[in-house]
């Protein structure tokens, strides 16, 4: 269902955009960039072969920015429906957790979790968009800022990464700029927390606990933001097309621009293009774990990252329970953690390989577009404008796997428990 | 004297196994940088003694100097006994790891274990230990055998025994060293039915495992195969099929390697291409030429890599095969990872999901280092990292360019490759029924 909505989605964004009037030359765009541009925004990925600002008039920039609004605020709706109604076999136990988590049951409880996601994102879009108009004022009329505003706000809430800046500099002219950069961050952080997070900080003075979901994700992300920004950091400081030009502070509101950007909103303040093979690496690996689940965000998501991770540092202590911030996670999500992350691999480096046969350019420019697709990320470091036909198709189908795959793959991915009545006697194979 | 030998290694298996590959090592380039060592007389760097000397021991096959023209029949000599130390001495301590030294071994396991082996404790060690060496000289002395017969018809008697003798330890070892000169490895030889088949029958035995190889001595008295063994054999075979016809798609219409080789060629050399990255480092097509499609294929059939107990590195078939049947059982479902009808215990998958992952960030963590420090591009570092990490030894030309510090990351990661996965297989068991509490169970959402 949710597959068919996005298809549906997509596809009349697809033809809007194709309308002469969505463009500024008024002449029809081709079916191929129409679908490109659709689907990066349903998708909140943000790759763009065509400038938005200068490509699109106003009427077709608004359908972007519907797209997105539609691709993000639905998806964590029904990322959270998913994750608290719709569970396959929801044993009364959990039901009454969940209710009681969220203070409400069944149908009713679905409108109004529905009306608490749109209030919420609403809210700090609006805020966003007020503080956005402010700093915009300095530069324009105020109409124009007020739209500018808005449209960045929204963008940026939803993690799309779509701007109007032009000629694919993304942020970069407000590189040295705290309160763009600031603001900018808190929208994609809190877009990238997800929604039950969210609600748990909202509460947090009511109920002084936060769950151990949120607990975890914010652990987790706080973690990558940090380890990001450092690496970044260290490998960009003395390079002289980034971040070397810069003073201290701005090297570092800089790196932690581009290191919150990663994880999945695909803003950027210096040029991705110009950066060390290694920080683009590392940018590779952020795209990949990404945002939190029930978020506007893509990738595997950090509740897997850190499942895998307490798994391995169980195993390396030699406990046969994975233990979490003093809890222990169920051997059933264990792998679905580890499912989700491979079949991610397989569907990466698949693509990575077909890619390389088809476009003539480098290896990592290569895996840094897939996995800027895959993980809904919309960071470029230069090759989507040079993609061929096949390219183009590929990239749409990996932004539209990577955006549905992981929830639906989670979703679908249930234990039948008491179902098979036998079990198969213990092999013994040697691992390692 | 021996008892108290055997006491002390077992006393930590991994620790007695990384001391006397370091000292192998350091033996070998201290002979190594003597001047009899090298053909023009003058001693070798002793930095580029000690990566050849590294490559050697842990039957790598990378090369700074090529082997055939820098080195003296003498420093080849040594290599080649590095070569048979390193591979024949880590097949034995692996198979022993596997069967005898494990941390808490139950009477039940003992037992069908000593079923399996027909042997037990210390006359049992004896004895599994000289069937290695047997199983390996006598694959080698034919190996030797039919190359040097094929080498007779290019140069005389004695160089091409001699040459039979090099080329079949070094691939039975998988060690991937070669002394045809110019760091051309086997690109002479390419279009060779002979000793491509041999080639690829040498590699394939010493990368089954002495487990398997057993197993399938065994067969003809009626013994059925372990599960061990059949997974192994499922997971090589199809890894080497499915290998081929990639490389032979991919590489079809590619005029710098497959392309102006007639069909059948093409097929030998693709399937070669396929069996040499699991973990050999033989090469007939010129590596650098081929797509990066296929560059990174291999790489990740380097990272792969052949079976336990076996000369070769990587993670390993079984390792591999573990978490291909996890994620196949959690997608359909089912509770138990599945394989021939043999359930595997979750602390297994554990186990290998453990391993990879740590294999992983070994990787990752070293191409990035070498990023910053040697002036090349993104896949030919990855290349050059997966090829020592699995202990394989192809090169795309990154090691002969290799920073001083570049050198230093490359040999550990050799060394780590080789002696990680069997450590950590060996170290990461569950100390069952010592934690007397379990934490409470906490619920997040994933994905």
């Amino acid at each position: 269902m949710l597959t068919i909505g996005f298809a549906v989605i997509i596809t009349i964004g697809a033809l809007l955009l194709r309308l002469p009037i969505s463009t500024v030359s008024r002449e029809p765009t081709p079916w191929l960039e129409a679908f490109f541009v659709s689907g990066s925004a349903t998708c909140v990925t943000g790759l763009a072969r065509l400038d938005t600002v200068n490509y699109f008039s106003v009427f077709g920039r608004w359908v972007i920015l519907v797209l997105v609004q539609l691709g993000g605020l639905g998806f964590m709706t029904m990322g959270t429906l998913f994750a608290f109604f719709a569970g396959r076999r929801l044993s009364l136990k959990d039901r009454l957790v969940l209710q009681e988590a969220m203070n409400q049951g069944s149908l009713e409880g679905i409108v109004r979790l529905v009306r608490r996601v749109l209030v919420y994102a609403l809210c700090i879009e609006a805020v966003g968009a007020l503080l956005f108009t402010f700093r915009f004022m300095h530069e324009m009329h105020f109409r124009k800022a007020l739209y500018y505003g808005v449209f960045h706000s929204v963008s940026f809430f939803n993690n799309g990464g779509f701007d109007l800046f032009g000629d694919f500099r993304s942020m970069a002219d407000y590189v040295g700029d705290p309160y763009m950069n600031l603001l900018a961050i808190v929208l994609i952080v809190l877009g990238g927390v997800g929604f039950v997070v969210l609600s748990d900080l909202v509460e947090l003075r009511e109920r002084r606990k936060l769950s151990y979901h949120s607990k975890v994700v914010l652990w987790v992300s706080a973690f990558l933001i940090v380890l990001g920004t450092v690496t970044i950091l260290i490998f960009e400081y003395s390079n002289e097309n980034t971040l070397g030009p810069l003073g201290f502070g701005q090297k570092l509101l800089a790196a932690t621009m581009q290191s919150v950007s990663t994880r999945s909103a695909g803003v950027s303040t210096v040029d991705i293009g110009s950066l060390r093979d290694a920080t683009q690496f590392a940018m590779v690996l952020l795209m990949f774990v990404g945002a939190s689940p029930g978020s506007t965000g893509g990738g595997i998501k950090t509740t897997a990252f850190a499942v895998l991770a307490a798994a391995v540092w169980a195993m390396l202590r030699g406990r046969t329970d994975v233990v979490l911030l003093g809890l222990r996670v169920e051997r059933n999500k264990v792998n679905r953690a580890i499912t989700v992350t491979m079949l991610s691999l397989a569907i990466v480096i698949a693509s990575v390989m077909l890619l390389s046969i088809t476009e003539r350019q480098g290896f990592l420019l290569i895996l840094f577009e897939v996995m800027s697709a895959y993980a809904t990320v919309g960071l470029s470091a230069g090759i989507t404008g040079d993609l061929s036909t096949f390219g183009q198709v590929v990239i749409i189908v990996l932004m539209f796997i990577g955006r549905l795959g992981p929830l639906t793959m989670t979703y679908a991915l249930g234990t039948k428990s008491g179902r098979t009545l036998y079990r198969y006697a213990e092999g013994r194979i040697i691992i390692g | 004297m021996f008892r108290k030998l055997y006491a002390w290694l077992i006393a930590s298996p991994p620790r007695t196994l990384a001391l006397g590959f370091a000292f192998i090592i350091a033996l070998g380039s201290f002979l190594l940088h003597l001047s009899a060592a090298s053909r023009t007389g003058e001693p070798t760097r002793y930095i580029d003694a000690l990566f050849t000397a590294t490559s050697a021991t842990c039957v790598t096959g990378l090369v700074v100097v090529d082997t055939g023209e820098h080195y003296s029949t003498f420093g080849q000599i040594v290599i080649l006994t590095m070569i048979q130390l390193g591979g024949l001495g880590f097949m034995s301590m692996a198979t022993l790891f596997a069967f005898f030294l494990k941390r808490r071994i139950s009477l039940k396991e003992r037992l069908i274990l000593q079923e399996a082996l027909n042997q037990s404790s210390i006359e049992g060690i004896v004895r599994l230990v000289r069937r290695v060496v047997l199983y390996a000289l006598t694959i080698e002395a034919a190996g030797a055998a039919l190359l040097a017969i094929r080498f007779l018809r290019d140069m005389s008697p004695g160089k091409a025994i001699y040459y039979g003798i090099f080329h079949s330890v070094s691939f039975f070892n998988n060690a991937g060293f070669d002394i045809m000169g110019g760091f051309r490895s086997l690109t002479g030889y390419v279009g060779d039915p002979l000793v491509n088949l041999v080639t690829m029958a040498l590699i394939v035995l010493g990368g089954l495992g002495f487990v398997v190889l057993s197993d399938l001595t065994d067969l003809r008295s009626g013994r059925r195969l372990s599960l061990h063994s059949k997974v192994v054999l499922t997971m090589s075979g199809s890894l080497i099929l499915f290998g081929a016809i990639v490389i032979f798609a991919f590489e079809y219409s590619n005029p710098g390697t497959l392309k102006p080789l007639d069909t059948g060629t093409k097929i030998l050399s693709a399937f070669m291409q396929s069996v040499s990255p699991r973990t050999a480092g033989v090469n007939t097509v010129d590596l650098p030429a081929l797509r990066q499609a296929t560059q990174f294929f291999i790489v990740l059939l380097m990272f792969i890599g052949a079976s336990p107990g076996s000369t070769g590195g990587g993670i390993k078939t079984t390792t591999f095969a573990a978490l291909l049947g996890a994620v196949w059982a959690i997608i359909r479902g089912r509770e138990d990872v599945v394989m021939f009808r043999y359930r595997l215990a979750q602390e297994r998958v554990y186990k290998a999901l453990t391993l990879t992952l740590l294999a992983v960030a070994l990787v990752l963590t070293a191409t990035m280092i070498l990023s910053t420090t040697e002036d090349h591009y993104f896949l030919m570092i990855l290349f050059e990292v997966v090829s020592a990490f699995g202990t394989v030894g192809l090169s795309m030309g990154l090691t002969s360019d290799l920073t001083l510090f570049g050198k230093i990351v490359i040999m550990l990661m050799m060394f780590a490759g080789r002696l990680g996965p069997l450590t950590l297989g060996y170290a990461l068991v569950p100390k069952r029924d010592k934690v007397l509490y379990r934490e409470a169970e906490g619920k997040i959402i994933i994905g």
